[in-house]
């Protein structure tokens, strides 16, 4: 069961194709996992087995028929609860939309399903995607199934976990500052964040508008590359989304000859875990040893991008959170004075760390402040954007640590606000600049953790990224390590 | 990212979210609108 439950995409179609397996009992096999792991490992917000099973028989029903071959027919996935699937609730882990049933699903959820997947539920998420750890979901705290004592990163740590411990064969986050990329190297997956533009975010609740992006995770970078495909694309209903070049999963390979990769020298600074250090940069050597080049680079405004990314992300979170106010959706408390009641509402309804980024958003954005806060960090996130267009100048991707250290405690961070900002420190520029970004596993630590590989790359140029990064994972083994979670059962 | 640009669409009817579905939130409705506090005050 757990040999199924632990399948790539990949390999799964081919059972699937050559009906070895049938959707149903891969999903079954799924289902059964989660059943046996989730009370533990608590990913999951939402498990709906019975849609789950109905779209997997109509897989094996439509493969019967001698239908088209649909690219993810009959492979189970989850969704961030951040993202709309129609009969699902959808709580963006948050009190304030406890009961919210969203009407219609994401593009991207639309498209997964058009492919032919097999919806397993939704994931936790940290309220309103806003977290390093799902330690701020208004529900529960996910583990890492690496170690259930530590958190599995985050915003999109449901996501990451499922994957990690076999309970999905690949799943959907979102990424504002690093929540999908944090929470695979964290978990030990792999996440990718396309560049801004690539994936509608039609149907994603909104946290950042600049920023927001949907991105997949899975335990492979073609699994991942396979996922990205069936979901990007132009869609009218996002004004940002653009006509991109196709990602073409067949074509990927894993030659990494003569390409340049940058290491920014910015990102190995104080209070990166040594261990983290060593790993990555032991993965460049492994992919100069393939054939690439290892280029020296600097990105110098980079310890502005976390001062920038708190000005910006919370203004714009402060005007997007503003139609929470318990008049279409979500519970209403206090059924008198309008302003009673939005006040009862938010205060009742949103969580700690969401009043605290209203309040400096809306602190940024006031009158007489906006020049000194929103203003100046839309200046520096230009400087920030121009030192990653000079760098990809003269280098295909560039190289990093996705987080300065591994997982860390369950409760470790959770009074030092400042101190879980810091773990998007490596993610958070790649975001303001709206580029695509990818964490993979490149090694572990001496307490048997995963490390994640940030690999970044130029705008729209995800299949580069992918290569890079597919060279390194087929070269290594790390990815075949799975967390001991239920073995010892 | 890209060089700023407006996104337009043609100005065309097409279908939309059912109005019952748009309305299966609601935590208070009234003849298929959306029921809230006394907004303007005063002369109400």
């Amino acid at each position: 069961v757990s040999d199924l439950a632990y399948l790539s995409i990949h390999e799964a179609q081919d059972l699937l194709r050559s009906k070895e397996i049938s959707a149903v009992e891969l999903t079954q096999a799924v289902l059964e996992r989660i059943y046996a792991l989730d009370n533990a490992v608590k990913a999951y917000l939402t498990v709906a087995p019975d849609m789950a099973l109905a779209q997997a028989a109509a897989a094996d029903e439509a493969r019967a028929k001698g239908a088209p071959e649909l690219p993810l027919l009959g492979i189970p996935l989850a969704i961030k609860d951040i993202l709309s699937l129609e009969g699902l609730p959808t709580t963006c882990g948050s009190r304030i939309l406890e009961n919210y049933v969203p009407p219609y699903s994401a593009t991207a959820v639309e498209r997964l399903q058009a492919a032919g997947a097999v919806m397993l539920g939704k994931t936790n998420t940290d309220e309103f995607a806003m977290g390093s750890s799902t330690e701020n979901s208004a529900y529960f705290t996910t583990r890492n199934p690496w170690d259930l004592a530590r958190v599995p990163g985050g915003s999109s740590g449901g996501s990451a976990a499922a994957v990690a411990a076999g309970m999905a064969l690949g799943a959907l986050g979102s990424d504002t500052g690093g929540s999908v990329r944090q929470p695979a190297a964290l978990c030990g997956v792999v996440g990718l964040k396309p560049t801004y533009g690539r994936v509608s975010r039609w149907g994603l609740v909104a946290f950042a508008s600049s920023l927001d992006q949907i991105g997949p995770l899975a335990r492979t970078v073609p699994d991942v590359a396979l996922l990205l495909a069936a979901m990007t694309g132009y869609d009218e209903r996002d004004a940002t989304s653009v006509e991109a070049p196709a990602i073409d999963p067949a074509a990927l390979t894993a030659d990494v000859r003569g390409l340049r990769i940058g290491v920014p020298r910015e990102y190995f600074v104080e209070g990166i875990q040594p261990e983290v250090e060593a790993a990555v940069r032991a993965a460049v050597d492994t992919l100069v040893a393939l054939g690439a080049e290892a280029v020296d680079v600097s990105l110098p405004h980079t310890d502005y991008a976390l001062p920038a990314y708190y000005l910006i992300a919370p203004a714009e979170a402060s005007a997007n959170l503003a139609r929470f106010d318990g008049m279409r959706y979500g519970p209403r408390v206090g059924g008198g004075e309008l302003w009673d009641t939005y006040r009862q509402t938010r205060g009742q309804g949103f969580g700690p760390e969401v009043k605290r980024r209203i309040m400096l958003g809306t602190y940024a954005l006031s009158a007489g402040y906006y020049d000194a806060y929103y203003l100046k960090a839309s200046q520096v996130r230009t400087l920030i954007r121009r030192d990653f267009d000079q760098a990809l100048e003269r280098c295909d991707v560039l190289l990093a640590p996705t987080a300065p250290t591994t997982a860390f405690r369950i409760g470790e961070n959770v009074d030092d606000p400042l101190q879980m900002y810091l773990q998007d420190v490596l993610t958070l520029a790649l975001s303001l600049a709206g580029l695509p970004g990818l964490s993979l596993p490149c090694g572990f630590d001496g307490a048997g953790l995963p490390i994640g590989l940030q690999v970044m790359g130029r705008a729209f140029d995800e299949a580069t990224v992918l290569r890079v990064a597919h060279a390194y994972e087929a070269a290594t083994e790390w990815h075949k390590r799975r967390p001991a979670l239920g073995e010892t059962e | 990212v890209l060089p700023l640009e407006n996104v337009l669409r043609e100005d065309k009817v097409r279908p939309s979210l059912p109005h019952e579905d748009a309305m299966q939130n609601a935590p208070a409705q009234r003849d298929g609108y959306f029921e809230v506090p006394v907004v303007l005050e005063g002369n109400g």
